[in-house]
């Protein structure tokens, strides 16, 4: 049987009565999995992720961490989490070891747990050097160590790749898959870049508007995401093809000559091709159209 | 609870290293000192014979009554809103309510390094009355600042009541500056209830004015109550438990925290 390390039942939020910001979320995060936590800006992600460290106030206890209620136990249950919330949270007029120096005391724990992170995350270079001389990438690795000082179970990172360069982006997505292969840490980690998550989640949960569109593992989502390819096609006539293909598949038409077919797979391509040519329809165009987040949201929105 | 207390109120000692609000301790503290060293070396001819009859009591007056009416107040506002900017200037403040800290320990270990930054404000300004004195003495042998002996109880005495009249004043700020993200805001209220002070300074419940303590404590109130002094004192005490405990409910039952 799965055990879950994150539950929601029912989560809702809002910071005035007029605007709710989440509706009725319930999540399940299996332990040891890396959880995508997917959205647009603005869908509820970073605020979801307030709730789940106590950041946020929400009444009715709906959230439950290691099968333990957060309200009840929320300083046991913050002892086994790390967290990086937004943008790096780092003290800038102190130096790397500085800045860990007081976060071990917080938890507390052993002094050699700053030099295991500091090499973990490659920065036992850059120890002595004040925070604010760091590099982006740099303070984003600094708050990542900050967050496996305490050797956590459970990883939250919202958006970790956020502003990095290309090199940045690759060294964290592959930290975040180490630490899950090698310390069996439970992660989870929001993003609005659904290649990104594609390349390390093993869990998917895609949030838009505050509400919960999808939930599964990486496989349901690219089984469904493949459901809702969509093909572009130029042709001459385009009143006929519409008659022709529509009765068998949803097409809309997005030009004078273009139509978007949303077909199942590889085969579908082939078959509307013969179709068209067939019936003396001219055909100028016919590809795949990027299924970015966007569309996929649209599709899933609109299944 | 005190092992984590007295741990984290290290790593609240950690934070302070190197910040402004370290700094300006140290600078404010010799502030006064410096401008009376200034003032004594340039113009003997006015100050010797001034201070012939009691030398260290005169001076120490004159260092503590432009603390007492002014710097001091302004000094507990700035610095107490530069050491909890330490937070909210690194955007750190959702970082330390991510770690296992109870709200109560997040609030009183930084309460106690300010207080310690305060107390080492007027232990730093006491010494440097004395070592400024001396120095006036090296400059010019007319002042009789080494043949005559510190009135060190004095000296202990002032800070002691001196720290007492502040105390008001620190917890009002630790609140507003804990509440308020802007930096600008918490000491813009307090320069405000400052200048407020000096305007009603005559009214009969001053005494009730936190803003207003440390003037009270330290100077003759003609035309006031006697006794208004004793009353501030007990206030500021008073006041500073009240306080306290207004900003530690607001920090707890605050909707979003960091």
């Amino acid at each position: 049987m799965t055990s879950f390390i994150i539950r929601t039942n029912g989560l809702e939020f809002s910071f005035s009565k007029r605007e709710k910001i989440l509706h009725s979320l319930n999540l399940d995060i299996p332990q040891g999995s890396i959880y995508g936590f997917l959205g647009p800006n603005g869908a509820g992600k970073t605020t979801t992720l307030k709730l789940l460290l106590g950041l946020l106030k929400v009444d009715n206890n709906p959230i439950t961490l290691f099968g333990e209620d957060l309200a009840r136990n929320r300083l046991p249950l913050l002892r086994r989490i790390g967290s990086l919330i937004e943008q790096p949270s780092l003290y800038g007029h102190l130096t790397g070891e500085e800045n860990l120096e007081i976060f071990r005391l917080a938890y507390p724990c052993k002094k050699e747990r700053i030099g295991k992170v500091l090499k973990i995350v490659g920065l036992n270079k850059a120890a002595n050097k004040k925070a604010k001389a760091y590099s982006l990438g740099m303070k984003q690795r600094l708050a990542i160590a900050i967050a496996l000082l305490h050797d956590p179970e459970l990883l939250i990172l919202d958006e970790p790749t956020n502003g990095l360069d290309p090199t940045g982006i690759i060294e964290t997505r592959d930290l975040i898959i180490q630490l899950n292969k090698e310390f069996n840490t439970t992660i989870l980690v929001s993003s609005h870049l659904l290649n990104e998550v594609e390349k390390m989640a093993t869990h998917v949960g895609i949030i838009h508007y505050g509400k919960l569109m999808f939930q599964g593992t990486l496989s349901e989502l690219q089984r469904m995401k493949s459901r809702f390819t969509t093909l572009e096609v130029e042709v001459d006539d385009i009143e006929n093809a519409k008659l022709l293909l529509a009765n068998d598949r949803p097409v809309k038409q997005v030009g004078n000559f273009t139509l978007h077919i949303n077909i199942e797979n590889r085969e579908s391509l082939a078959v509307i091709n013969s179709i068209l040519v067939q019936n003396q329809i001219k055909v100028y165009k016919l590809g795949l159209v990027n299924n970015d987040l966007e569309d996929l949201f649209v599709q899933i929105i609109s299944a | 609870m005190t092992l984590r207390l007295i741990l984290n109120t290290k790593a609240e000692f950690i934070k302070i290293q190197r910040s402004n609000a370290l700094w300006f301790t140290l600078i404010g503290a010799a502030f006064i000192p410096s401008i009376n060293f200034i003032k004594l070396v340039s113009r003997p001819d006015m100050f010797v014979s001034k201070m012939k009859d009691d030398l260290w009591t005169i001076y120490i007056n004159d260092n503590w009554a432009v603390a007492a009416s002014f710097f001091l107040p302004i000094y507990v506002i700035l610095v107490i809103s530069l050491v909890t900017q330490i937070e909210y200037g690194n955007n750190t403040w959702k970082q330390v309510y991510t770690t296992p800290r109870s709200y109560f320990d997040i609030f009183l270990s930084k309460f106690l390094v300010i207080n310690f930054l305060i107390i080492a404000c007027f232990v730093l300004f006491t010494i440097l009355i004395v070592a400024s004195g001396y120095a006036v003495c090296a400059v010019n042998h007319d002042y009789e600042f080494l043949s005559t002996p510190v009135p060190w109880a004095h000296l202990l005495a002032l800070m002691e009541k001196m720290y007492a009249s502040i105390l008001g004043i620190i917890a009002i700020q630790y609140w507003l500056s804990v509440r308020i993200k802007n930096f600008i805001t918490p000491i813009g209220i307090g320069m405000a209830l400052i200048i407020v002070g000096y305007m009603i300074r005559q009214w009969e419940y001053i005494a009730y004015y936190p803003y207003m303590h440390p003037l009270l404590v330290y100077f003759k109130n003609p035309g006031l109550k006697f006794g208004s002094d004793h009353n501030a004192l007990l206030n500021s005490m008073l006041e500073c438990a009240l306080f306290l405990s207004i900003g530690f409910y607001s920090m707890c039952v605050r909707k979003e925290k960091g």
